[in-house]
């Protein structure tokens, strides 16, 4: 660990068995400094598990967790495991007041600075029970928060919100990222939302990472993806390599996979100049959830 | 630790439902203080009129004891209660992962658990001790605190207590659940009363009855000689009630729980002002008569050699100061505040917090 490295948090072959159960299996990522690092998956994969390891809730079986800061300081951690730790019988103001005690931290007027900054500033003599789910999270937010922490762990933080929590509780994640900068290691279920607000992503099947990617790369990565069917793919595939487009041929269909942005008047008069036929045209975007289909298998049950 | 014993306190101070233990830990040694000057001053001979209250010193001694040390009997249930309900929100609002997550350790966490369960539980039983002896001075029957011995007593009443706070401590950190933590520390909290009456019931030592039958042999035999007896009588009476009768299946099954634990701490302590009281004399409550007690309720049996609590009193292994006793109870409890601490601390350690 030093103060100059840019890693918030590096997983070195971390392994964790359950009994005969083994949930991390050598799983390796690095989550760099100032970065919305999105954790990808199905149920199962070992997202939750390996935020638990992170965040100092679980020991590894084996493998190391390494921190880019002080992350025995207090407060230098903060986490949203599965649902907000919050006394439900009292009134946000005195959660935070609680988690400011936790932390030796001075009580004052920043407890109200961090209710205004998660929204829940009007909330009053309102108790945490009656708060609804979206308020909760973003109380159990606003908690782990407190003390600014360096790295900031979210599991599922927008599981069951209506559309207005989740907009409002992006936003939030956006600014203490943007204006804060905390680290946030986030995973979900909701894959768009995901890939509205991660800077990085790691792709987790079978307790391993699978792939880490930049936003930017996946959107390389991904991108339009068109299928051109034709009698002749052999005789297309030059004419569509000449609009600049990237191409497979899946040998056992004939399809033509390109990939790639063009202009299909275009393509298709050249088409018809080389007398190639084009029988039909297939265009879809590529977005997280098909890259991770692509990637895993199967459905996409992230 | 200071943070974590600092939020510990605050929950505590904050918590309604201590407050009410509080307040009844207050009231009701006052209530009963003057229920027993009603009582004791309830005049039926001619209609029902309140006479005026003499009582004894050693009268007054007994009663002292007994109305401010009823805590050991009053409070185990809500201590109980509250102990469950308290540390059981941490689990089940989750706070417990709040504190690992911030870097606290789980030694830390545990340990101010304990010390504020425990100072909460002597805090009460303080509230309980000193409002009985107000309740006696507002009700005009008056403390005899025995020259402020008492108040040790007291002290060593709490300790003993306070191994039941870390049972239930103990308990409600190792189930998740809260409902199952608080049925056993509520029946823990309502057996370990008639515990330490049967408990303590059997804390003669084998010696003692050893002394006792030779001081009634040596009594049978002036009997003999004076003709009262003839020897055939006597090897009959000692066939029948001997140190068999007497430290019996019970006395074999209960006296070891007697000797490692401090469950009989209720039964020892009475026994001075219990045989004070029966031999009418005050200076068996200057010190404890450690096993007259449960010999006395046995020589009506058998015995006709006109022994009496005086007598037993001038045996050794029959009496112990209260200084050493004390002791004895406080090295009892502290020994077993550790082992179910630690215990507790081995499984708190080893357990899924989330």
């Amino acid at each position: 660990m030093s103060e100059t490295s840019n890693f918030i948090i590096k997983v070195n072959d971390v392994s964790k068995d359950y009994g005969k159960f083994r949930a991390l299996d050598s799983m390796s990522f690095t989550v760099p400094k100032g970065s919305i690092y999105g954790l990808v998956g199905r149920n199962g994969a070992g997202k939750t598990t390996v935020m638990r390891v992170i965040s100092g809730l679980q020991k590894p079986t084996s493998g190391t967790v390494e921190y880019g800061f002080d992350h025995k300081k207090l407060g230098n951690v903060g986490a949203l495991v599965e649902l907000p730790s919050i006394y439900s019988n009292q009134t946000a103001r005195e959660n935070l007041i609680y988690q400011y005690i936790n932390l030796g931290l001075k009580i004052d007027d920043s407890i109200d600075k961090n209710l205004d900054f998660v929204g829940l500033g009007n909330t009053g003599k309102k108790k945490a029970g009656k708060f609804s789910l979206g308020m909760r999270q973003r109380l159990g937010i606003a908690i782990a928060m407190s003390g600014n922490p360096e790295v900031l762990i979210l599991d599922e933080p927008i599981n069951g919100l209506d559309p207005q929590g989740i907009i409002q509780i992006r936003d939030l994640l956006i600014r203490l990222n943007k204006e804060k900068g905390v680290t946030i290691i986030i995973s979900s279920h909701i894959l768009s939302e995901l890939s509205k607000l991660a800077t990085d992503f790691a792709f987790v099947e079978g307790g391993k990472v699978v792939k880490e990617i930049k936003a930017e790369a996946l959107e390389d990565a991904g991108g339009l993806v068109t299928e051109f069917y034709s009698g002749t793919p052999e005789r297309l595939i030059p004419i569509l390599n000449a609009k600049g487009l990237t191409t497979t041929l899946d040998p056992k269909t004939g399809i033509i996979y390109a990939r790639g942005y063009y202009n299909l008047t275009n393509v298709v008069l050249a088409a018809n100049e080389a007398g190639v036929n084009i029988a039909r045209v297939a265009a879809k975007e590529t977005d997280l959830e098909t890259y991770f289909v692509k990637l895993v298998g199967g459905e996409s049950h992230a | 630790m200071l943070k974590l014993l600092k939020f510990e306190f605050r929950r505590i101070i904050k918590s309604v439902f201590f407050w009410i233990v509080a307040g009844f830990s207050f009231i009701w040694p006052i209530i009963t203080a003057l229920f027993y000057r009603a009582v004791l001053s309830l005049d039926l001979s001619d209609g029902i009129k309140f006479s005026d209250l003499i009582l004894g010193d050693d009268e007054i001694k007994f009663l002292t004891w007994m109305l401010s040390i009823a805590f050991m009997t009053e409070l185990p249930k809500f201590i109980a209660l509250f102990t469950c309900l308290h540390l059981g929100r941490d689990y089940t609002d989750g706070i417990v992962r709040n504190k690992i997550i911030a870097g606290h350790s789980r030694a830390s966490i545990y340990g101010s658990y304990m010390i504020t369960q425990m100072a909460a539980s002597a805090f009460l039983c303080s509230v309980y001790f000193l409002s009985g002896l107000l309740g006696l001075a507002i009700s005009g029957i008056g403390a005899n605190i025995n020259g402020g011995e008492m108040f040790l007593r007291a002290g060593v009443g709490i300790c003993v207590f306070l191994v039941m706070t870390v049972t239930f401590v103990v308990l409600s950190l190792i189930f998740r659940r809260r409902a199952l933590p608080m049925i056993l520390c509520i029946l823990i909290a309502i057996t370990s009363n008639g515990a330490a009456a049967v408990i303590g019931n059997y804390n003669t030592p084998s010696k003692a009855c050893d002394d006792y039958l030779e001081l009634r042999h040596e009594r049978y035999e002036d009997l003999v000689e004076l003709g009262v007896m003839d020897d055939d009588m006597v090897e009959e009476i000692e066939e029948e009630f001997g140190k068999d009768y007497y430290l019996g299946i019970p006395w074999k099954i209960f006296h070891p729980v007697y000797v490692l634990t401090p469950i009989g701490y209720e039964g020892d302590y009475s026994a001075g002002g219990a045989t004070g009281l029966l031999s009418g004399s005050m200076e068996y409550l200057d010190e404890i008569d450690f096993s007259s007690k449960f010999i006395i309720q046995y020589m009506f049996d058998g015995d006709i050699s006109g022994i009496t609590p005086r007598d037993l009193k001038k045996i050794d292994s029959m009496s112990i100061s209260y200084s050493e006793l004390n002791l004895i109870y406080i090295g009892k409890s502290l020994a077993w505040m550790i082992v179910i601490g630690g215990w507790g601390y081995v499984l708190f350690r080893k357990k899924n917090l989330f």
